[in-house]
């Protein structure tokens, strides 16, 4: 407990020294090697990226500029247009966070700007994703779920540690789905080996992922002045400790990170030092913790 | 002035991020985009993933049905996957115009009993024992998406669009 305490001490001592300028800074960097790191690196961003990045990081004046990333923003935008119907939707969030930055380094107080930039678009992120979910029957009655423990790598080590999925049907059905995926096969039809149980946790994760996204849309969106927005850290941290370690999408985990970090200035600074250290230790997510799980399991 | 010009940079970017998610619910419901993809945040959503959406492309010629790969007729990955994520019909059109005028030969490390494979034309080729595809009477190009059903556990694919060229 002591340690514990000592800990959070630091913390609150750390998240002190955070303010003003300094967190500006923080926002800018992190958002720089987000950039480099996790961007779309095909060829129209890729070029944009790997001169105007490490310019930034090595000078720090250059970094800070309103004029440097009003210019990074324009040619990333104008870089993204080619890949408008082929990106993932992580890489829009951080074009939009590009060009908000932009933006607010040309306002008043910057750091503000900021904070209410990553809460709106962590907000409307979620709200799209939520609607999304709403609309969609087949995710609404676990198909979703349930074809993706059955079909998607990722989620193969959670389907046998929840539901009993065994090896060999994953190996089945790959091959199945494999063979309907491609172009040249022409097969136009196969059933899928499953277990007993996949259906009652397809729709558990099903409803569980509406609840968790909407309760963040809901106090991302709502304003300050409602009680709701006094926790919106907590839906946030736990949809990112719950998610990635299974669904490893590590630049959305980062980009989180960041926007979690941005606008916590406004909220709560604890919680701005818990985001640098998601931001930090987003590549322990790709560890293969059901994997690991399974392997304890199987001693006993 | 200055408060006002503020406010307008802090919304402008949040207020174009939910002019495109509108957009890509329009363009997903209306053209048949996948849900995944064009910014609206669909993704986990749904199964219908860009990625599986096979395209096959079919040509009627001299030898029968034969079937051509794609990646033979759109080369660049970048186009292609755009095909699969948007499959309008003017793209469709422009594959089986691209497909009816290129010299296809019949891929034999590929041929199978059930279907005749084709492989795209080399210039210089002038090997003899490679059979060219002549007199292409027409040419199908569809896109499907998958269809499961959990009751059953099957797993289909679902014609999302496509174009028949005829070939004068």
């Amino acid at each position: 407990l002591k340690l514990v305490n000592r800990v959070i001490v630091q913390l609150g001592d750390y998240s002190e020294r955070l303010v003003g300028d300094r967190y500006v800074e923080l926002v800018l960097l992190m958002t720089l090697i987000l950039s480099l790191l996790f961007m779309d690196h095909r060829r129209p961003l890729m070029g944009i990226l790997y001169i105007f990045v490490p310019v930034a990081l090595l000078f720090t004046k250059v970094a800070k500029s309103p004029l440097y990333w009003t210019v990074f923003g324009a040619l990333i935008l104008i870089g993204f247009i080619p890949l408008l119907n082929t990106a993932d939707n992580h890489i829009y969030l951080t074009v939009y966070w590009i060009l908000a930055v932009a933006l607010c380094l040309w306002t008043l107080d910057p750091g503000r700007s900021l904070a209410l930039n990553a809460q709106l678009l962590i907000g409307l992120c979620f709200a799209f994703a939520t609607l999304w979910k709403l609309l969609s029957p087949e995710f609404m009655d676990g198909t979703f779920f349930y074809f993706t423990f059955l079909t998607d790598d990722r989620f193969f080590d959670f389907a046998e540690l929840t539901a009993g999925v065994s090896p060999e049907s994953r190996l089945y059905n790959i091959e199945v789905y494999e063979s309907l995926k491609s172009s040249m096969n022409r097969v136009d039809s196969g059933t899928l080996v499953s277990s007993e149980y996949l259906s009652n946790i397809a729709v558990f994760m099903a409803y569980w992922t509406i609840f968790i996204e909407g309760w963040i849309a809901l106090a991302f969106l709502v304003p300050n002045r409602f009680k709701l927005s006094k926790s919106r850290d907590i839906p946030l941290l736990i949809f990112m400790i719950t998610t990635y370690p299974i669904a490893t999408v590590r630049g959305f985990a980062t980009l989180l990170a960041v926007l979690g970090f941005a606008q916590a200035q406004n909220q709560n600074r604890y919680m701005s030092v818990v985001y640098i250290i998601i931001f930090i230790t987003v590549p322990l997510f790709s560890l293969p913790f059901e994997r690991i799980l399974i392997n304890i399991l199987n001693l006993f | 002035m200055r408060m006002s010009r503020d406010k307008l940079l802090q919304t402008l970017i949040p207020a174009l991020m939910v002019m495109v998610c509108f957009n890509q619910l329009y363009l997903a419901f209306t053209k048949d985009l996948t849900p995944w993809k064009g910014g609206g945040f669909g993704m986990f959503a749904t199964t219908d993933r860009m990625e599986r959406r096979p395209v096959h492309i079919t040509l009627n010629s001299d030898l029968g049905k034969c079937i051509a790969d794609p990646r033979d007729v759109i080369e660049n990955q970048l186009e292609l996957s755009g095909i699969q994520a948007l499959p309008t019909a003017p793209r469709l059109e422009r594959i089986a115009i691209l497909t009816s005028g290129m010299g296809w030969v019949i891929d034999t490390e590929s041929l199978t009993e059930l279907h005749c494979i084709l492989k795209k034309k080399q210039q210089g080729n002038i090997d003899a024992s490679v059979q060219a595809l002549k007199d292409i009477s027409e040419v199908e190009v569809r896109i499907y998406k998958f269809s499961f059903d959990t009751h059953s556990d099957s797993l289909s694919l679902r014609v999302l669009n496509e174009y028949v060229h005829t070939v004068n």
